[in-house]
């Protein structure tokens, strides 16, 4: 089976960018457009995502991303080294253990632990992954099964 | 839907964005939250806001466009520590016409970030 470089310790990661306002916002939106699914953008009530105001009245110094975007980001990194087996068996946990701000740089990482093979030559790849800013601080941490068929 | 929800967090791949034989994100499924929170909690879940603490899926099967789905929703878990409130929501979702589990989903929030921060201060 030909793909990308399984050997434990490997390493993939996305192009950097920075968490913009906009980024944050698209998903603010994306959540009553898709309930309403009419084509057409919908808006919310301020969030700690897209209000500043609101954010502060929370005890945030400012907007913060959502943790899914980064889940997202990082979903894609997958998707972009393994290909639809991503979106068809596996799993993805994510925990959020730092704010995104305005602006943050931000890098989706995920280095392979371990990869398995059974008898009807499937593999499981054992990830660990994680989001982290161009500091290389880690915003976002967790792991992932993929699940490559053989077929 | 699919397509909007993954234009919004750049997943430009062609089975998301294409028009025929589409697969759902299984990162949808923070959406149906949403929902199940909207609908148990008409006026909010507020007053203070929500932060998202963890996500956790696991993908049994493939979800495609067209799909019947059925999503229900379960507090495992409501318990305090170090001053905030958490909340573990688990989630199973289902094709309809074959009862075929597809995503089982461990959500956790903490439950009012604001009322946190100044108990613990």
């Amino acid at each position: 089976m030909s793909g990308p470089n399984l050997e434990p310790g490997t390493e993939f990661r996305s192009r950097p960018r920075p968490m913009t306002r906009e980024r944050m916002r698209w998903y603010v939106d994306a959540q009553p457009t898709v309930a309403a699914d009419n084509g057409r953008i919908q808006t919310q009530e301020p969030t700690i995502h897209d209000d500043d105001d609101y954010a502060k009245s929370q005890g945030l110094p400012g907007i913060i991303a959502d943790g899914m975007v980064s889940t997202n980001w990082i979903m894609g990194l997958l998707i972009d080294v393994f290909g639809e087996d991503v979106a068809r068996r596996g799993r993805l946990k994510t925990k959020y253990i730092a704010p995104i701000y305005e602006n943050q740089v931000i890098i989706a990482s995920a280095k392979v632990i371990s990869v398995t093979q059974d008898a009807a030559n499937n593999r499981t790849v054992s990830l660990e992954v994680w989001c982290e800013d161009d500091s290389q601080k880690k915003v976002t941490v967790g792991e992932a099964v993929v699940v490559r068929s053989a077929a | 839907m699919v397509r909007e929800y993954c234009h919004a967090v750049e997943l430009h791949h062609e089975m998301f964005q294409g028009v025929e034989g589409q697969i759902m994100p299984p990162t949808l499924i923070h959406l149906d939250k949403l929902r199940l929170y909207r609908h148990a909690c008409p006026l909010g879940t507020g007053p203070t806001a929500r932060i998202h603490y963890e996500y956790d899926a696991e993908i049994l099967g493939a979800v495609f466009v067209g799909d019947h789905l059925s999503v229900k929703g379960l507090i495992r878990e409501r318990y305090t520590k170090k001053g905030r409130e958490y909340v573990v929501l688990e989630m199973e979702l289902s094709r309809v016409k074959t009862g075929e589990l597809l995503i089982r989903y461990t959500d956790r929030v903490i439950l009012a970030f604001r009322g946190a921060s100044e108990k613990a201060a």
